[in-house]
């Protein structure tokens, strides 16, 4: 969640996360693993710049270009039938260096532009199926205003819009600015329910500001659900991963996902393979040391969308460390929603109509 | 209303909002401040490159691109840019809330999130629609249809009767009763101690994101075109008709009936007795034709 300006994914840190790594560093060591744990996720590595079996600068595409009243819409993605995904702003408060979409070209969206996209997305042809919109970027809630005036549109324009999500990790980069102009976005629309969708990956991030600020936005009746990573050298080890998971209940936290980290160039050491992540899984949902009421899905975020881990999933692999994994995702549905989808290199349509995706795994 | 509100932003995430580029080194903004007196950590504006200080430090500024010492962002338009970050960064506008001193009459239709200050009248056949804003001491009454996103400030009188008088065959002035109503778009703004009249008949009409500073009269029955700006003291006699995008000075005096066309401007103090095309400027008393604006050139002349 981030975004090129020149490009360099460059490191970047908030002032509250600059001043948590120095409190721990002084008080644990640059070794320990709570420090490590938070900054390895943010501090640059001399690592990313090796070259590896992780070619690819940018994962999935799935923009939707559509004419809309004689104007090119930017800024939204579609993958799935029910929502859209809105790019309101590359800017984050802080850098996370395994960024799905560190490598998006960095952009706002004008107001123009954000009462077009809601135009299009209460068009007649989107009203039946569509019915919420993921509003990420970049991090939403950096730009409240905007986001605020995003909202304010899909109401007017949009009223098939239901359900909004809105994409952010601010809460636990800079919780101080979760204030009155944040959360004034979600007290206007009584009929829209909001649903935020985060990120924790290690347990030292719940500092009680951070807590204080994500119990402000559920005193707002906003419902909190994580998208977690699993990184190798953060959170790959069990006892991390239970120690995580009973916090995020004890927050509140829908578990939801727990993401196998994506191919891309400069992410190789932060990789595990796909096998651990079922290990790890498999040890997490059997041991019966943490309640199922906290356990994630795994899942990895391939070339045509999510796919989850079930058994059978993985239908072959090859020498190079491919993956072929099958999804369940109709082609013909792919695409009805988004016409300007095309099937990656790596996809291939089964006999079914079903589409199936080469999938590069991690390495040990 | 708005109150500071300082941040902490990097001067690249401001760049990075106005889609545009650093130039100079990156550092933490805290709050906005001016060209007269520039603070350190704080974004400031020029509308010319030539106009910025050369002993800035840790200073921001947002002007056209040229040569500048400090960290700047270049800008076509300096001021709005300037507008777009102070309103995003720095300035919380408060929680709307509706004081329990104010008086509202049952049948009143509120939307969400309205704001209603202290000792302010809300008229039974009054319609407020969702995040305006209503300061205090403002009376409205009669049959009024207020936008979405509207600010009316202290002490605004919208909906008193308007001003409407026949003499009978005695001599004496017979008032003609208004029971028209008075429609406000969205997004508009009325000033402290303005007045907007109820009609006779039909409608007063304040068309989507006009603003009409203080000390306004808006006479019965008027018609201002969608982002006209009405500065302060201008009287505008009944049945006015402003254009679109039209800018009136202070203090100017519009004759009843008369209509000023889109883009206008009309200047200081002018007395407009006659029709004002589109796209000219008119002044003195009466108003006559100055000259004609050039397409493209629309903002000459007139105010920050």
């Amino acid at each position: 969640m981030a975004g090129l300006t020149d490009g360099v994914f460059k490191e970047k840190l908030s002032p509250f996360l600059e001043e948590k790594l120095r409190i721990l560093k002084r008080k644990y060591g640059a070794k320990d693993r709570r420090y490590r744990g938070l900054a390895i996720q943010y501090l640059h590595s001399p690592l990313e710049e090796r070259e590896t079996c992780e070619a690819n600068r940018r994962h999935y595409e799935a923009e939707v270009h559509v004419k809309f009243q004689d104007e090119a819409i930017t800024g939204m993605e579609r993958l799935y039938r029910r929502n859209m995904v809105i790019d309101l702003t590359m800017i984050c408060a802080a850098n996370c260096r395994y960024c799905l979409r560190g490598r998006y070209p960095q952009r706002t969206l004008t107001d123009h532009e954000l009462v077009q996209i809601a135009k299009y997305c209460g068009h007649e042809k989107n009203q039946k199926d569509l019915t919420e919109v993921l509003i990420t970027g970049g991090d939403p809630l950096m730009i409240p205003i905007k986001l605020d005036f995003l909202v304010d549109a899909l109401a007017d324009y949009a009223p098939n819009i239901k359900m909004v999500r809105i994409g952010t990790r601010l809460p636990f980069h800079e919780p101080d600015k979760i204030d009155n102009r944040v959360l004034k976005v979600f007290e206007k629309h009584p009929d829209m329910k909001f649903e935020i969708g985060t990120q924790i990956n290690h347990p030292i991030e719940f500092f009680p500001e951070c807590v204080e600020a994500v119990e402000s936005l559920q005193d707002m009746g906003i419902r909190f659900y994580a998208q977690n990573v699993l990184l190798k050298g953060v959170n790959d080890d069990l006892p991390t991963l239970i120690e995580l998971y009973d916090n995020l209940r004890k927050l509140g936290i829908e578990a939801h996902y727990l993401f196998h980290c994506i191919p891309m160039q400069g992410l190789h050491h932060f990789r595990t393979s796909v096998d651990k992540g079922i290990e790890l899984i498999q040890g997490l949902t059997s041991c019966g040391e943490i309640s199922g009421r906290a356990k994630p899905m795994f899942a990895a975020m391939t070339d045509i969308g999510k796919i989850t881990f079930y058994e059978g999933t993985i239908l072959e692999r090859d020498k190079k460390g491919n993956l072929l994994l099958q999804s369940h995702y109709l082609y013909k549905d792919r695409m009805n929603w988004n016409p300007s989808w095309k099937v990656p290199k790596n996809a291939e349509i089964d006999e079914y109509g079903f589409i199936r995706v080469k999938y590069l795994d991690g390495r040990e | 209303m708005y109150i500071l509100k300082p941040n902490k932003i990097y001067a690249s995430e401001i760049a990075e909002f106005l889609n545009s580029k650093l130039i100079g080194k990156d550092f933490i903004v805290t709050e906005p401040s001016s060209i007269k007196n520039p603070k350190k950590n704080t974004v400031i504006y020029a509308k010319d490159a030539k106009m910025v200080p050369t002993n800035l430090k840790s200073v921001l500024v947002i002007c056209p691109k040229g040569k500048v010492s400090a960290p700047y962002i270049p800008s076509n338009n300096p001021r709005l840019d300037f507008i777009r970050i102070v309103s995003e960064f720095f300035v919380d506008e408060g929680k709307h809330i509706i004081d329990e001193r104010a008086v509202i009459e049952m049948g009143a239709k509120l939307g969400y999130n309205i704001g209603i200050g202290v000792n302010a009248y809300i008229g039974s056949e009054v319609s407020i629609n969702d995040n305006t804003i209503i300061g205090k001491n403002v009376v409205i009454s009669g049959k009024v249809d207020i936008g979405k996103n509207c600010v009316i400030k202290d002490n605004a009188t919208i909906g008193s009767e308007g001003f409407g008088f026949e003499y009978d065959d005695d001599d004496i002035p017979q008032h003609f009763p208004q029971i028209g109503k008075i429609v406000i778009g969205n997004n508009v703004w009325i000033g402290s101690n303005s007045t907007v009249e109820r009609p006779a008949m039909d409608e007063t009409i304040i068309e989507d994101h006009v603003k009409i500073d203080d000390l306004v009269q808006i006479g019965h029955n008027c018609i201002v075109g969608k982002g006209s700006l009405i500065t302060a003291g201008v009287i505008l006699c009944g049945g006015v008709k402003i254009g679109k995008k039209c800018w009136i000075s202070p203090n100017v005096t519009i004759l009843q009936k008369t209509e000023v066309g889109d883009g206008a401007l009309v200047g200081m103090g002018a007395v407009v007795i006659r029709n004002v095309k589109t796209l000219t400027v008119v002044a003195g008393n009466p108003a006559r034709l100055i000259r004609e604006i050039r397409k493209g050139r629309e903002k000459d002349g007139r105010s920050d």
